[in-house]
This record gives structure tokens, C-alpha cells and sequence, in this order.
């Protein structure tokens, strides 16, 4: 058994080992477990004493599930805050040119690194869970719960602690200084924030025995699979940016994110397309392509960050085979290619929603058009954004910005386009309506996507003409000025010529 | 085991920290790295242990180029970074134990491995301590010892010495003679040029991303050192039986004699030239009558050349 356990360390990722080491050993984690045990006992003892006294002859029938709600609240408040926190300031922490050791000095991939990380939060977590069991057994011991409520309960609790923490590790993993630190860990905390409280939210309507939660219908357990997949989804999707952002950027890092990217689309599409023939509308089709869209925007921002020529790293392992690298050269890093790729997704989400409105078609079919134009709107402002922000940082910022900040110039010009406008409106006209705009100055905020998006979702048809030809045109011109720039990536995407040909020569 | 640099640029944005430098050394030699600050040697490094890349030129360990294939190269590097290790809440064990298993190191041989290691460091007596707890000597230990883990063949370290107190310095002076004789290539950056002077078989000098002077020791101290008008100098002793005062006079009356002064009942002079010159020199003061009972020109050290032929620019 021994030798048994032994030769199970040894297979076990080295991080895990440190980090379970790490926290056996912190003091933090120590006194945060007995003041969290001690937070369970007295605030248990409080509500049992408090109903005790208020009501003495009162016999309660649901007194085990109001004690689990609150007990289920502490623990995941709990977990939400210490797990996401101590794995993300531990990662940051690595990360930092001080501590090269631990992440870049080791023959560890930044995956074992990082997948270490998780899978440790992971034991902490369930630590921290077993810790709170006796409450759990208190709790069912009263009236008003049974065991699969609490394990559905407890599922999606540590779900969302291990999608918390994957967020965490994200945001550790972006390269910032101490104030763009301070900023994201802030944004960590809110989104940790929301996704607690919903989470409670549902928790408590589940534990209430509201009618949308039947467990004994197949359309919970089918929601729950999709919960589930989405959830599993979005953390591979967070942990595969993760390990791009803390690979070096001398290496492949965009191919594994972009496989990714498309294998969950096409699983997802897959997923949301029996989802939307099973309940017989395609809607669920809709929320793909629109998911679909708002990645494959995201990959194009990330794209324009990315360098513009590949190291002798990559550019060893491009293909020989020339009618390969058309295919590698969507996948591979670097700024054209992320962008064709990022390009090509978004145009075949927004594609993908009008086919599926015409093979299933909707019973609200006033829906389609809507929808597939914010399919459609979402992408282009952005790509219309990312480009002129390439072409400005080239043009005009390139001693200020290296490529991997030229996101920073693109939020700037949207911020810009999203507020000049408005300025320009209350310095020179005197129009006033419900969004601060009137339908004949629509135009003059052609360059706000959030209010031209606004505009298409109420059925504007001048306005959504106008929006898309100024698109055209604004993408157009963005296009063509960029032209030079994507054509010398896309013909320097060949392999170094073999040594020994070099030798010859 | 040979280490390649070949014409190694790198540039950050319009700074070339490191201006095409190529050289090589070993199994067996310790290459002392000398430069002043800025000068590229722990941007080199870091091209070397793989954490940066380079914007041409390339490197290469046993014919493994660390650009190409930095995975593989990690196997063959002991990097010890000139930032200490300093994570909360791990022992020294741990930590070293953490990277034996990083390194693939299982079973009886990892426990056996870091046990060696810890002695030959000699971190015995604190491995229970955490890292947060030791001195910098100690750290700079630990940054050692785990450079040593998986018993690479080379070894590069950034300013391992900054910091140590005179016995930390002795022992780790005979810590890399000791891993010299195992065979290990060892590349050192280093600012106290006397002790590299007496562990290192090589050395190279850079300044602004050039290489100044490189190769072995012996290659760079007969050289000699250069004066400030940057010809070739040499620095003589003479010791006349008599007449100590006259030979002062007349050496720096001698034309190619840039100095002369008495130390120790010997003239030292500094002469312009090489060998050659030193000779003529000689025979001049014979003819002139002197009676010399010793005659030997006097090496210039590691830390006379580098002043010599560095300028102290930092870009």
C-alpha cells in the first residue's frame, strides 16, 4: 500500500504537491479554516436560538432547508473569496520577473502549471466543503431536506468555485503592472461577486422548491448537462487563454486557444442545435451564434496584440507542405492569422443563426432578422476598431505601444467612438430622448455600437442601413490601409530553409 | 558538452542590449562574464536559460539550439537568476523536492538526490526552514542547490555572488571549482573581478551588447591591458643594485616610458608598446650604465583589463 501510495506521488503534477504543501503550511489558510468553522457554528447556533425564542411552540416542516440555505451561503462565500484569491495572487506572484523560478526556470509546461494550480484549488475546495459536512448532516437532520437537493446544491456550489478560480488564474496570467493588477483583481472580485450572489439566488428558489426546479422532470436534468457543459466550456476556454498569456511569446501560444475555440464551437453548436430541435424553436441556435460571435470578437482584439512576424521557434515548425499552411496559418500565432481566423468564426456564427432560422423556423420569426444583425454588428465594430487601432499604434504610437498593448489604443478609440458624440450633441444641439439621442441625429452616433446596436433591436430600418453601409465603408478603408501590412504577414509564412541547403550554399 | 553563442542580438525596442556576440566555452571551464552594469551579460543569460528571445542569432548546447527547442535545452541548464527565491510557506526541502519532481526525478532517487544536493550545498542543517525565513547567503544557497537538481552539465549564473558576506564568497568559490572538476560548463556573471580571476579558466568581456575581449584567462592577461590613448601598454620591474633615484629619473626621461615611480626598492614602469618595446627598453638602461639585478614585466590583472579596455557606458 505504501509502495502503492508512493508511486501515486510520484505520478501526482509537482504543483499540486507545492500548492497543497503551501497551504497546509500558511497560516492564512489555518486561521480562514477556524474562523470559518467558527462563523458555521455561531450563526447556527443564532438561528436555531433566534426561532427557538421567537416562535417556542411553533413546529417548523422546513427548519433543516432554511439552516442549509445559510449554511450553504457562508460556505460558498467563503470558497468564492479565499480559493479565486490565494491561486491568483499566488499565480501573479510567480509570474513576476523576480520569481522566474517556479513558472520559467522548471522543465514544467505552463498546462501542468496550470491545470497544478487548479486541481490544487480543487482539493482546498473540497477541503473546505468535507470541513463544513457536519453543519451539512446538522442540517438534514432537521426537516425539509433531502440528499439529492443538498448534492445538486453542492455540485453547482463547487462548480462555481472551481469557474471562479479558473477566472482567477486568468486574470493572474494577464501581463500588467501593480495598478492594471489592482484593477483586474478588483474586476475578479466583483465577477466573483455576481456569480455568488446568482448562484445563491437560484440555490435558494431550488431549496424553496420553486416549479422551474423539478427534479423529477428530464428537461432539469437536461438543463443541468447544459449548465454543466457551458460551465466546463468557459473554463477551458478561461484555462486555455491562461496558458497562452503565460507561454512565452517566443512559442506557438494562439494554436492550442484557437483548436480549442473551434472544437467547443462546433461541440457547442452540436449541443445547441439538439437543445433547439428538442424544444422545437431555435432560439438555443441564436444564443450560440451570438456566444459564437462575442468569442470569435474577442479573439480578433487579442489578435491585433499579437506580434506581426514569427521567431525562429514557430517559424521551424510551420509546415513544409505548401497547401498545409493556409490551414497553420489560421492557427498559428501571430497578428494576420488570428485575425482571418477571428474573421472567418464570426462570420460563420452569424451565418450559422440565418441557416438554422430557415431549416427551424421560429414562431416569433420577427426575432431572426435582430438577432442575426447583432450576430453580424458585434464583430464588425470590433473589427473595424482593432484595425484602425493597429494602424494607429503603426502609424503614429509605435514607440509608445509594443503590438502586445495595442488592445489599450483599441479601447481608447471605442471610448472615443462610444463619448464624442454625446459631447458633440450637448455642445451643439439641443436634442433630448430617452438614451440621449433622437432618432434624426441616429447618425451622428454611427461610431457608438452600443447605441446602434440599441437602434437595430427596436427595428430602426434607416438607421441600420445607414450603420451598415458606414460599416462597409469604415472596414473597407481600415482594410485597405492594413492591406500591406496583412499581405507581408501572410507571405512570410514560410519555414526557414532546411541547414544543411544553407551549408551548401 | 559545448556551449554556442552565435552573433547573439537582442534588441528592446530601439536599445541593442546585446550587439552580435559570439563565443563559446565547455565541459570543465569556468567563463567568468564581465561587463559593467547595463552592458547585456544578464540579457545573454537570459537568452541562454531560455526566458528570453533573441531577435537573431541563436545558441546552441551540444548542438541543441535553446531558441528552437527551449524544451529540450531546459534539461541541459542550471539557470541560479540574480532574484532569489522567495515563496511563502515552503521549507527548502519542498522547494528543492518541488523541482526534482518538476525535473521527472521519482521514488528512492528524488529523496536520494536532494538529500546529495542539500549536502553538497551544505543546507543540511535549515531544510525545514522556509524560504522566507533565510538570509541572503542562504537563499543564494537554495538558488544553487536547485540549479543542481537535475545535475545539468551547464551552469549559468547571474551575480551569484552579490550580496554574500566573505565566507559565503569562499564557499561558493569552492563550490564551482568543485563542479569544474565534475565537468560542468559553467558561465558566471560577476562584478568582483579578483575572485573571478582565480576560479575562472575563461572570460569574456562585454560592454554596450560588444564583446570587448574574450577567451581563456591566459589569452586575456598576455594581452595586456591599454593605455588611455588605447595603445598597447605593458608595466615593467627593475630592480638596480644601486642608484635607485637616477634610474627613476632617467626611465622617465626614456621616450615610450609613459610613467615610472618606486615601490618596494624596484622601479615600476609603464611602457608603451609590446614585448618588443619592454626589450629595447632594457638594453637602453644597460647602456646607460645601470646595474639591474631583476628585470620582468608584471602582468596586468582581470580587473586592470577590464578598466582598460571597458569605458564605463551604459546605454
Amino acid at each position: 500500500m505504501t509502495a502503492f501510495l508512493a508511486r501515486l506521488g510520484d505520478r501526482i503534477n509537482p504543483i499540486v504537491v507545492k500548492e497543497t504543501r503551501q497551504a497546509v503550511n500558511s497560516r492564512l489558510v489555518a486561521a480562514f479554516l477556524l474562523i470559518f468553522l467558527a462563523v458555521q457554528l455561531v450563526v447556527m447556533l443564532l438561528v436555531i436560538t433566534g426561532r427557538e425564542l421567537s416562535n417556542p411552540d411553533d413546529m417548523n416542516l422546513r427548519a433543516g432547508r432554511d439552516m442549509f440555505t445559510v449554511v450553504q451561503g457562508i460556505l460558498l462565500g467563503a470558497c468564492m473569496i479565499l480559493i479565486p484569491t490565494m491561486t491568483g495572487a499566488r499565480l501573479a506572484s510567480e509570474r513576476s520577473d523576480v520569481n522566474v523560478d517556479l513558472l520559467f526556470i522548471s522543465s514544467l509546461t505552463p498546462r501542468a502549471v496550470l491545470s497544478g494550480k487548479l486541481f490544487a484549488a480543487g482539493a482546498l475546495a473540497l477541503l473546505i466543503f468535507s470541513a463544513c459536512a457536519p453543519f451539512m448532516t446538522f442540517a438534514y437532520v432537521m426537516r425539509g431536506l433531502d440528499v439529492p437537493t443538498i448534492l445538486v446544491v453542492l455540485t453547482a456550489d463547487y462548480l462555481a468555485v472551481l469557474l471562479g478560480t479558473t477566472f482567477a488564474l486568468f486574470l493572474a496570467s494577464v501581463p500588467a503592472n501593480r495598478g492594471l493588477r489592482i484593477l483586474l483583481g478588483l474586476g475578479g472580485f466583483i465577477f466573483m461577486c455576481y456569480l455568488g450572489a446568482g448562484l445563491l439566488a437560484l440555490s435558494s428558489e431550488f431549496l424553496r422548491g420553486s416549479s422551474d426546479f423539478d427534479m423529477s422532470s428530464w428537461d432539469f436534468w437536461l438543463g443541468g448537462v447544459g449548465v454543466v457543459g457551458i460551465t466546463f466550456g468557459s473554463m477551458g476556454q478561461l484555462f486555455m487563454w491562461s496558458v497562452a498569456l503565460i507561454s512565452p511569446p517566443a512559442a506557438n501560444r494562439a494554436f492550442a486557444v484557437r483548436v480549442y475555440t473551434l472544437g467547443l464551437w462546433i461541440v457547442g453548436g452540436f449541443g445547441f442545435a439538439i437543445w433547439s430541435l428538442y424544444v422545437g424553436h431555435p432560439e438555443p441556435m441564436s444564443v450560440w451564434g451570438l456566444l459564437g460571435c462575442a468569442v470569435f470578437s474577442l479573439q480578433m482584439i487579442v489578435a491585433v496584440c499579437e506580434r506581426d512576424h514569427w521567431g525562429a521557434r514557430v517559424a521551424c515548425r510551420i509546415p513544409r507542405r505548401a497547401y498545409f499552411r493556409p490551414l497553420a496559418f489560421l492557427f498559428y500565432s501571430g497578428a494576420a492569422g488570428g485575425l482571418a481566423f477571428g474573421v472567418i468564426g464570426a462570420a460563420a456564427s452569424a451565418v450559422g443563426i440565418v441557416v438554422w432560422y430557415l431549416i427551424v423556423p421560429s414562431t416569433r420569426s420577427s426575432d431572426t432578422s435582430v438577432l442575426a444583425l447583432i450576430a453580424a454588428l458585434v464583430p464588425a465594430y470590433t473589427y473595424c476598431y482593432c484595425l484602425t487601432a493597429a494602424l494607429v499604434r503603426r502609424l503614429l504610437a509605435k514607440s509608445l505601444f509594443r503590438p502586445g498593448y495595442t488592445w489599450i489604443i483599441a479601447g481608447l478609440l471605442f471610448g472615443l467612438g462610444c463619448t464624442v458624440p454625446y459631447i458633440v450633441r450637448f455642445a451643439f444641439l439641443e436634442s433630448y430622448s430617452r438614451y440621449g439621442y433622437s432618432d434624426e441625429l441616429t447618425p451622428l452616433y454611427v461610431t457608438n455600437p452600443v447605441v446602434m446596436i440599441d437602434d437595430a433591436i427596436r427595428h430602426s430600418d434607416t438607421s441600420i442601413i445607414f450603420t451598415l453601409f458606414f460599416l462597409v465603408v469604415w472596414g473597407g478603408v481600415v482594410t485597405a490601409a492594413n492591406a500591406p501590412w496583412f499581405i507581408k504577414q501572410v507571405t512570410k509564412f514560410q519555414p526557414p530553409e532546411p541547414r544543411e541547403e544553407k551549408a551548401d550554399e | 558538452m559545448e556551449v554556442e553563442i552565435q552573433n547573439l542580438r537582442k534588441e528592446y525596442g530601439n536599445t541593442r542590449a546585446v550587439n552580435g556576440i559570439s563565443f563559446s566555452f565547455g565541459s570543465g571551464q569556468i567563463f567568468g562574464f564581465i561587463g559593467p552594469n547595463g552592458a547585456g551579460k544578464s540579457t545573454t543569460m537570459r537568452v541562454l536559460a531560455t526566458l528570453e528571445e533573441p531577435t537573431s542569432g541563436n545558441a546552441t548546447i551540444d548542438g541543441v539550439s535553446v531558441i528552437e527547442n527551449p524544451e529540450k535545452a531546459h534539461k541541459y541548464i542550471g539557470y541560479v537568476p540574480d532574484s532569489l527565491p522567495s515563496h511563502r510557506d515552503v521549507t527548502v526541502h519542498e522547494y528543492l523536492d518541488f523541482f526534482a519532481r518538476a525535473y521527472n526525478i521519482r521514488g528512492e532517487k528524488r529523496r536520494q538526490t536532494v538529500e546529495g544536493v542539500e549536502e553538497f550545498t551544505n543546507l543540511l542543517g535549515i531544510r525545514d526552514k522556509t524560504l522566507n525565513a533565510l538570509s541572503k547567503g542562504m537563499k543564494n544557497r537554495v538558488s544553487i542547490a536547485r540549479a543542481l537538481v537535475h545535475d545539468p552539465p551547464v551552469l549559468l549564473m547571474d551575480e551569484p555572488a552579490a550580496g554574500l558576506d566573505p565566507r559565503a564568497r569562499i564557499e561558493l568559490r569552492e563550490l564551482l571549482k568543485v563542479l569544474a572538476g565534475q565537468g560542468k560548463a559553467i558561465l558566471i556573471s560577476s562584478h568582483i573581478l579578483s575572485e573571478l580571476a582565480e576560479i575562472c579558466t575563461g572570460a569574456v568581456i562585454i560592454e554596450r551588447g560588444k564583446i570587448l575581449r574574450a577567451g581563456t584567462l591566459q589569452e586575456i592577461l598576455s594581452r595586456g591591458g591599454k593605455n588611455k590613448h588605447g595603445k598597447a601598454h605593458r608595466t615593467v620591474v627593475l630592480r638596480p643594485l644601486d642608484r635607485i633615484d637616477e634610474l627613476l629619473t632617467t626611465l622617465l626621461e626614456t621616450p615610450g616610458v609613459e610613467d615610472a615611480r618606486i615601490a618596494d626598492g624596484s622601479v615600476e614602469a609603464d611602457v608603451t608598446g609590446d614585448d618588443e618595446a619592454c626589450c629595447a627598453l632594457l638594453e637602453t638602461i644597460i647602456r646607460a650604465g645601470y646595474r639591474i639585478l631583476e628585470y620582468r614585466p608584471r602582468r596586468a590583472d582581470l580587473e586592470q583589463i577590464f578598466l582598460d579596455v571597458t569605458r564605463g557606458d551604459v546605454q
